[in-house]
């Protein structure tokens, strides 16, 4: 079955890094959708200027993430890809914390 | 399970997958490879996002977008909302109204295009002769200024009778109650719409202004009929810009930029949601 979907699919030019991002992706919403159902999510109010709910902040964090990357190819370039990683891990988890 | 409505999701996301997911993972696929006409593909991690975002040609086409985008709303969407105001709201008028309002929506991009171009072309057109009245030599292939006011005041005359319908039909969900309260409590007829018309309009014009900011900045067919882009790179818009790359078979650029392009068409459109859902409610104090 794998060979069958490598074959069919090989025009797509998966990668192991995209296939590991977009997997990623969606075990994060899975994830996100099976807390919500066992804990549902409740607005509130920390340092964003608007009320979030979960899903909103992991949202923003996801948004967030790309947008340092991108920054960061733009200005440095694409050595020391950790240094956004770092950032974009720190952000994402404060907002979730604080935000 | 006790909810099963969760099954008739399920023939929504197969299409989502074959009409969304799977193009976009390929634009994603490709933009992390160098992809030429007939080359074998080469991983090439993210050289081609540091490409597109070191382009100045790429960068002055986001900016030109960008001007071009928020310009069309700051005109279509008051203008929208003063043409919903001015319409009869009832009568046989109304028909009549809608119809007209109705028509330009009606003509495809390209004819629209064509159109435009038929009208300004410096032999034969009407505008270039109408300016010429006044001693002005209007010239699209030549003047960066009249070509870019030309696409933008035709999306205007496009698209700003979405926003006026999407408004009408908000204005007459208003119940008549309000204003009657309105009247009792004195209110001006600026006060009235400030504080009764716009917020009941709330939810319209989140639409009409996701709707206008994601087309305007798709906007491919007008400019690529009427100037190609010209003159120099006056009318370059993101969208033809990604379009180029991609028919030059520059695939791992065009991949890399459209992933780019569509990443600040999600973020424009979630800051104007989150804006228009909380402006007004104290939140965003």
């Amino acid at each position: 079955m794998w060979d069958w979907i490598a074959t069919n699919t090989s025009w797509m030019y998966w990668t192991w890094q995209s296939g590991l991002a977009i997997g990623g992706l969606f075990a994060a919403i899975a994830f996100m959708g099976i807390w919500d159902a066992a804990s549902p999510s409740v607005a509130r109010k920390g340092f964003f200027p608007i009320s979030t709910t979960r899903g909103d902040r992991f949202f923003i964090g996801i948004i967030s993430l790309i947008a340092i990357f991108l920054i960061w190819l733009g200005v440095v370039g694409p050595a020391a890809l950790w240094v956004p990683l770092l950032i974009s891990v720190a952000w994402f988890a404060a907002q979730g914390v604080w935000g | 399970m006790k909810n099963r409505g969760w099954l008739f999701v399920i023939p929504a996301l197969a299409v989502l997958a074959i009409s969304a997911f799977i193009p976009l993972m390929t634009v994603i696929n490709y933009s992390l490879h160098y992809i030429f006409a007939g080359s074998t593909p080469t991983f090439v991690g993210f050289e081609n996002y540091v490409e597109v975002l070191r382009d100045s040609v790429f960068l002055q086409a986001l900016v030109r977008q960008l001007v071009f985008s928020l310009g069309i709303l700051a005109v279509e969407v008051p203008l929208g909302i003063c043409i919903a105001l001015c319409l009869p709201k009832r009568g046989p008028g109304v028909a009549v109204c809608l119809v007209l309002l109705g028509i330009p929506l009606l003509i495809p991009f390209n004819v629209v295009g064509i159109i435009a171009r038929v009208l300004t072309q410096s032999a034969v057109g009407v505008i270039p002769e109408f300016f010429a009245l006044f001693n002005y030599s209007f010239n699209v292939s030549k003047d960066p200024v009249d070509a870019f006011m030309t696409i933008f005041l035709l999306d205007v005359w496009h698209w700003t009778p979405l926003v006026a319908l999407l408004c009408y039909a908000g204005l007459q969900a208003i119940p008549d109650a309000y204003y009657q309260a309105a009247r009792i409590d004195g209110a001006s007829a600026w006060k009235t719409f400030r504080y009764v018309t716009l917020p009941k309009l709330r939810s319209v014009l989140i639409i009409g202004v996701l709707l206008r900011f994601m087309d305007s900045f798709k906007i491919y067919a007008e400019p690529l009929l009427l100037t190609g882009g010209g003159p120099g790179d006056a009318t370059t818009f993101l969208s033809l810009h990604v379009a180029r790359k991609a028919e030059s078979y520059q695939l791992g650029y065009a991949g890399a930029s459209s992933f780019i392009y569509l990443f600040i068409v999600i973020v424009f459109s979630y800051i104007f949601f989150q804006l228009m859902t909380h402006i007004g409610k104290g939140e965003t104090k």
